[in-house]
């Protein structure tokens, strides 16, 4: 019964007539090709009218009590700045307390704070981050970036954001090029409230607040000194807590890092062991035993290595790492590697390479300094980011303690296969005292490794909800399984079996081998599970949100 | 050397490259400032949102006659250059993935099916047909909205009416906005929010009842920012919300207590002698039954009764007394109430007796909801007779007819049903047939669980919706794919009656049509075109809307065609053909009863009310919370269906359900921050997250409506008046979920 009209049918009249656009030419246009702004009357007393001083730079001030949490400032920075679905580079967080007489509520917007001392900048391995001298508006050069992330960890606010298809971070510029030509950021321009200006601050003065709270619930400044003011008339009292104050999640496990921190720290550990055998048992012993030890340490190093690069969003660019030497202990720590990978490769092919066997004793010595300086290095790049769960002590436990413990682990395992597969060391008795010497040593190292990391739940106890307290929480909490597991598999490979040896001074064999090789296994999968629990159980600062339930 | 260095230097600083240049601003034009490079438009043209009422600007940016970038309109007189969140993202939803792109039909297997136009237009026209035939006219209805333009809802209520022979039809306006027609109505004589925005900037005291403002309407909230007199706020509401934050003074009443509250304002003020008896005298009758009857709220009974303090309440009417242009506003948290018509007009009260009516920033003013729900309530064709007329008034009967050229037998003689209504018709069995366009009633509606439970007993049941994906799309045998805001032509009425613009500025995808070609289409194929011969286009329909509206106080017929929209930046009713200014531009902002004279016959307004009532669902030992429920963020709207699909707004409200409960009530039942906790009514039981905040008061937990699981728990009070269901009111108790 289909409906005609002239020939067509009508539904495929009014198809065809959905899809035309007439807009344009029916109605008039507002404004003509080469109009001035028309929201400039409405920020013109927003930004300021001169560009900074000596000494000064931008900064955005929030008068918090016109911000009622709208949120079209987010919005708006999406679509002015053309940003990817669901990318934003500011964000509005509420926090909650109480004065003695009545509740309060504050909504908090919030980007990026263009810091005085940005951590975002010292730490960047490529120097992809740019002070301007004159605005001091902290950009970032997304060509320059190779999207290590370690802004990211560095960044107290939360502020760099990583683009997946990108393979780089992006974060807000201020709108630099809107205020070079006397327009206003994007933010500035959409809050109906007024609540967001560009100020001129001195950096002197913001130096001199660097103890005090600039809002409550949020970070305090004395580590990057943010420029952002926040200004309330009304007062905020201090029991005030962002929203998400209670939210418990586990942060990023970035499992390339989980590889290469082990990795690394196994090799170095290697390395030690393998050279430290060298002084303590006869030298006819040790020249069968050293190149296999070696061989072994530098193949997993070298794996370590590449699962870093697998770590970067344009490993390409992976070369642009040392740029950032005189700042970065990324970039160090890459250095660092980079210089202990080279050593070792030398090290290991002296055994095989007559020409370089002279230069054997300095080559060894320095393959375990540089790699002893990475490790230094990779504590550093953690403990930088002041993060509680990553300082420095509790770091470097962990970080040494894993090339303490798998040095020797991988050294058991590696005489144990030569013993079994070349039987020429068969008889020989120091087989039997190095093995158990490891043995015991890894023992010890384990349970003091795990009373360490274990310490951490003490703050269950903790009365205030302490980021360490929350990091213990994690760890019974949502990441009670991981943690079980790397208590089991810690003390399997590290002590149980192990204690095979101490007691019953195996000869090798088969038998022999699969017990080393089940040790290597759970003290490496330990460690793994560790580390990943070091990235997922830290709790990351920053500015207030809002309810995530 | 040098040079080589100079060369080398970007290979380790790059400075630029593909990755910034995809970041870099161009300068716009069309007034724009600086936009991003990839996204320079070649024009701009202003439509208005389609979310909520306040029915802001959004200055749309086109690339070959297709949208591509939006912001907001810097000079539309209604937001000033600002948009929310919604505006802001507003043509995100357009490009979902699961927006409708053919008509879908329930085959044999009880799937939806894709199928061609012409079968689900003569599937539509046959089943409901031989429902009307098996059951009679009445059992065949359709549930409307507030969210598509006029011409679309004059369209579907003439063609269900008139066209189709159908009685029955109500729309989503019924949750929201009812209680405020019904008060306006029998107080000022007809359906009249007598302000304008400009109110907001000119009062010295503003009273925001159960009004959300920051939250709900973030752009009227501008202009109570830009409010040059330091006005005191008011805010009335059981939550210490964003707006409480805000305001100079809060009242935390006690929920659904706001009738006795302002009966004993009122009676305060009478008793002062706080009134203006000259404005009472010229202006209003039954002003000495209503004193008298509020004698009986003496101060001590209404601090009792609302929790505030005998202080309080003298504070805030020494206020009000003391404001030289007091403006009260509104919203849900009035609107939706058991009471609600009472409590409206008991705000009205108070701005007649105090003469703050019909001045710059004074007013009884109720802030509506929807992007078109003022539409609907004049052209809907559902409680009114298309253009505020009267079915039951057969001179208005004639000239409706008389207008669309028609037999004034078509038009019904009696009122259709209410929502409600409609729907307990389903289950008594009078209801078989339904058609729901552009709402989510499964989602929105009270007492969700018994509404799921009656739509499955229908015969047959279309719905005509953007995506075919909501909650009661999926429960459709029909789903007609509609266009959506900004992929069609027509307008939208305002919070203060302004006619605005939408246009088509983008393509609908798919097969889906505007709502306007498949009332066509269906008037068509159902063989009632004839009748719509002149309804050929959106713009067509407004010149018949400006026809039905002369005489009546909504009179526009001094609005020419869309252009003078366009150019006006909205115009606000009425604007009779007389009321054109000869020479000059047309004030952007007009208020009625400028004059003192009100709609009804003999020129006056009304006191009305009527003794307040308990809630109809108290609670008790086993239900010992008052659920209240209302908006979230500003980044959500109503059921979501299109705000949940902006990765942005997404980002910017929490994620899963959750519900607020005070610090006491949390400790007492050992409830940590952020727990899954169980929350029960006697109608449904369901999960949320606990929010613990001091917002919310000791007894009472809030949830937000646009989680579809808040309405399982909702209890199916209507207002008397209005039929407006109480959403804000029911018994729960809430448990920790132990397993």
């Amino acid at each position: 019964m289909s409906v005609k009209i002239s020939g067509k049918t009508l539904i495929d009249d009014l198809l065809a007539q959905q899809q035309s656009l007439t807009a344009v030419d029916r109605f008039s246009r507002l404004h003509e090709a080469d109009g001035l702004p028309a929201q400039a009357k409405f920020y013109r007393d927003l930004i300021p009218l001169e560009r900074p001083r000596d000494g000064e730079q931008y900064a955005f001030a929030v008068d918090l009590d016109a911000c009622t949490g709208c949120k079209a400032c987010v919005t708006a920075c999406h679509n002015l700045n053309g940003l990817d679905d669901g990318e934003t580079w500011r964000d509005v967080g509420v926090i909650f307390g109480c004065t003695a007489i009545e509740p309060v509520q504050q909504t908090v917007t919030t980007a990026c704070h263009h810091c005085v001392d940005p951590a975002c900048m010292n730490g960047c391995p490529t120097n992809a981050y740019e002070k301007d001298p004159v605005t001091g508006i902290v950009r970032h050069l997304d060509d320059q970036c190779f999207g290590c992330q370690y802004c990211i960890l560095k960044c107290p606010y939360d502020v760099p954001k990583y683009s997946k298809k990108r393979g780089i971070v992006r974060k807000c510029d201020m709108c630099h090029s809107r205020l070079a030509v006397g327009e206003a950021p994007a933010c500035v321009q959409a809050c109906p409230n007024g609540a967001i200006r560009i100020e001129t601050v001195s950096k002197e003065t913001v130096r001199r607040a660097a103890n005090q709270r600039f809002l409550p619930g949020a970070p305090l400044p004395d580590y990057t000194l943010p420029t952002t003011r926040y200004t309330s008339k009304r007062g905020l009292p201090n029991n005030m807590r962002s929203a998400d104050f209670h939210n418990l999640k586990p942060q990023h496990a970035h499992p390339p890092l989980v590889v290469m921190l082990v990795l690394t720290q196994l090799s170095v550990g290697g390395f030690g062991v393998a050279i430290a055998l060298r002084r303590f048992f006869p030298a006819e012993l040790m020249q069968k035993l050293t190149p296999f030890h070696s061989l072994v340490a530098l193949a997993l190093g070298l794996l370590a290595i590449g699962a870093s690069v697998l770590h970067l969003g344009r490993p390409l660019y992976a070369w642009r790492a040392v740029v950032g030497l005189k700042t970065s202990w990324l970039s160090r720590e890459i250095v660092a590697f980079g210089l202990f990978a080279g050593l070792a490769v030398a090290y290991a092919s002296s055994f095989w390479i007559s020409r370089l066997s002279p230069f054997q004793q300095p080559l060894g010595v320095s393959v375990f300094a540089s790699g002893l300086g990475g490790i230094f290095c990779s504590l550093k790049i953690y403990q930088d980011t002041r993060r509680k769960f990553w300082n420095g002590a509790l770091t470097a436990m962990k970080f040494f303690g894993s090339a303490a413990l798998l040095g020797p682990a991988t050294i058991l395992f590696t005489t144990t296969a030569r013993a079994v597969f070349m039987p020429d060391i068969t008889a020989d008795a120091g087989f039997r005292q190095i093995t158990a010497r490891l043995g015991g040593f890894l023992i010890a190292l384990t349970v003091l490794k795990l009373l360490t990391e274990a310490s951490t739940l003490r703050h269950l106890l903790d009365k205030e909800f302490s980021p360490l307290k929350r990091t213990a929480l994690l760890m019974v909490g949502e990441l009670g399984e991981a943690m079980g597991i790397r208590f089991i598999t810690g003390l399997l490979g590290g002590v149980v079996l192990p204690l095979y040896f101490l007691i019953s001074h195996p000869a090798p064999g088969l038998a022999t081998l699969a017990v080393t090789c089940w040790i290597l296994f759970f003290a490496l999968l330990g460690e793994l599970l560790e580390r990943y629990l070091f990235f997922t159980a830290v709790i990351a600062p920053k500015m207030p949100g809002g309810m995530n339930a | 050397m040098k040079k080589l260095l100079k060369k080398a230097a970007p290979i380790f600083r790059q400075h630029d490259g593909a990755l910034t240049q995809e970041l870099v601003l161009h300068p716009g034009d069309f007034g724009l400032g600086k936009v991003p490079a990839r996204l320079t438009p070649d024009a701009t043209t202003t439509v208005v949102c389609g979310f909520c009422s306040t029915g802001c600007g959004l200055n749309v940016h086109l690339k070959n006659g297709q949208a591509i970038n939006v912001s907001a309109s810097s000079d539309y007189p209604v937001n000033l250059g600002m948009a929310c969140p919604k505006g802001w993202e507003a043509l995100t939803p357009l490009a979902a993935q699961d927006r409708a792109m053919t008509p879908y039909l329930r085959n044999d297997a009880g799937e939806l099916e894709p199928c061609d136009w012409e079968r689900a237009l003569i599937i539509f026209c046959e089943r409901l047909k031989e429902i009307q035939k098996k059951y009679g006219r009445e059992s065949v209805a359709w549930l409307g909205t507030g969210q598509i333009v006029t011409e679309e809802l004059a369209f579907l209520g003439a063609l269900g009416k008139f066209g189709m022979g159908m009685i029955h039809g109500d729309g989503n306006t019924r949750q929201c906005m009812a209680t405020a027609v019904t008060a306006y109505k029998q107080s000022f004589g007809f359906d009249a929010p007598p302000y304008t925005y400009a109110d907001f900037e000119e009062s010295d005291v503003i009273v925001l009842i159960g009004s959300n403002l920051c939250i709900a309407h973030p752009i009227m909230w501008q202009r109570i920012c830009r409010n040059p007199h330091k006005p005191e706020i008011i805010v009335v509401d059981p939550r210490k919300t964003e707006t409480a934050m805000a305001a100079t003074q809060h009242y935390a009443l006690a929920p659904k207590s706001d009738l006795i509250l302002f009966y004993g304002l009122a009676n305060i003020l009478i008793a002062s002698g706080w009134i203006n008896r000259g404005f009472i005298n010229s202006h209003t009758i039954d002003f000495e039954e209503f004193a008298q009857f509020v004698t009986r709220f003496t101060s001590d009974y209404v601090s009792e009764a609302t929790g505030l303090s005998v202080d309080q309440l003298w504070r805030f009417a020494e206020t009000i007394h003391a404001g030289k242009r007091v403006s009260f506003w509104w919203t849900m948290g009035v609107n939706q109430g058991h009471e609600a018509t009472r409590t409206a007009q008991a705000i009205i009260n108070l701005a007649l007796m105090t003469g703050n009516i019909g001045r710059p920033g004074t007013g009884a003013n109720s802030i509506t909801g929807q992007c078109n729900a003022m539409g609907s309530r004049l052209f809907s064709n559902t409680t009114n007779l298309l253009g505020g007329h009267d079915f039951t008034n057969a001179q208005d009967r004639e000239k409706v007819a008389r207008v669309l050229d028609m037999d004034a037998g078509c038009i019904p003689d009696g009122n259709s049903l209410a929502y409600d209504e409609i729907i307990d018709g389903i289950g008594s069995g009078k209801i078989k047939g339904l058609w729901i366009v552009a709402t989510n009633s499964s989602h929105s509606w009270i007492n969700q669980n018994s509404l799921r439970e009656l739509l499955g007993k229908l015969e047959f049941l279309v719905v005509q919706d953007m995506y075919h994906t909501t909650e009661t799309a999926q429960c459709a045998d029909l789903v007609l794919p509609a266009a959506a805001w900004a992929e069609k032509d027509g307008t939208f009425i305002n919070s203060e009656r302004r006619f605005g613009l939408v246009k088509k500025v983008s393509r609908a995808p798919g097969q889906a049509l505007s709502d306007f070609n498949i009332f066509k289409l269906i008037a068509a194929y159902w063989g009632c075109g004839q009748m719509f011969e002149k309804w050929t286009s959106p713009e067509a329909v407004f010149q018949i809307l400006k026809d039905l509206s002369r005489g009546q106080p909504c009179d526009i017929t001094g609005i020419e065609d869309y252009r003078m929209l366009d150019e006006c930046g909205g115009v606000q009713w009425p604007l009779p053909e007389t009321g054109k200014p000869s020479t000059g531009k047309l004030e952007t902002e007009r208020r009625l009863f400028e004059d003192g004279r009100f709609f009804h016959p003999d020129g006056k307004a009304k006191f009305i009310f009527e003794a307040p009532r308990e809630t109809p669902e108290k609670t008790c030992d086993n239900y010992p919370f008052i659920l209240l429920t209302g908006r979230g963020t500003s980044s959500q709207w109503h059921t979501q269906t299109r705000t949940a699909k902006s990765a942005v707004l997404r980002k910017l409200y929490p994620e899963n359900v959750y519900v607020e409960m005070n610090e006491s009530d949390a400790e007492r039942l050992g409830i940590k921050p952020g727990e899954l906790v169980r929350i029960l009514s006697r109608r449904g039981e369901v999960k949320a997250a606990a929010v613990i905040t001091p917002a919310v008061q000791p007894g009472q937990v809030f949830m937000p409506m646009h989680y579809a699981i808040t309405n399982q728990l909702t209890f199916p009070a209507f207002d008397p008046q209005s039929r407006q269901p109480s959403y804000k009111s029911c018994a729960v108790k809430i448990e920790r979920d132990i397993f």
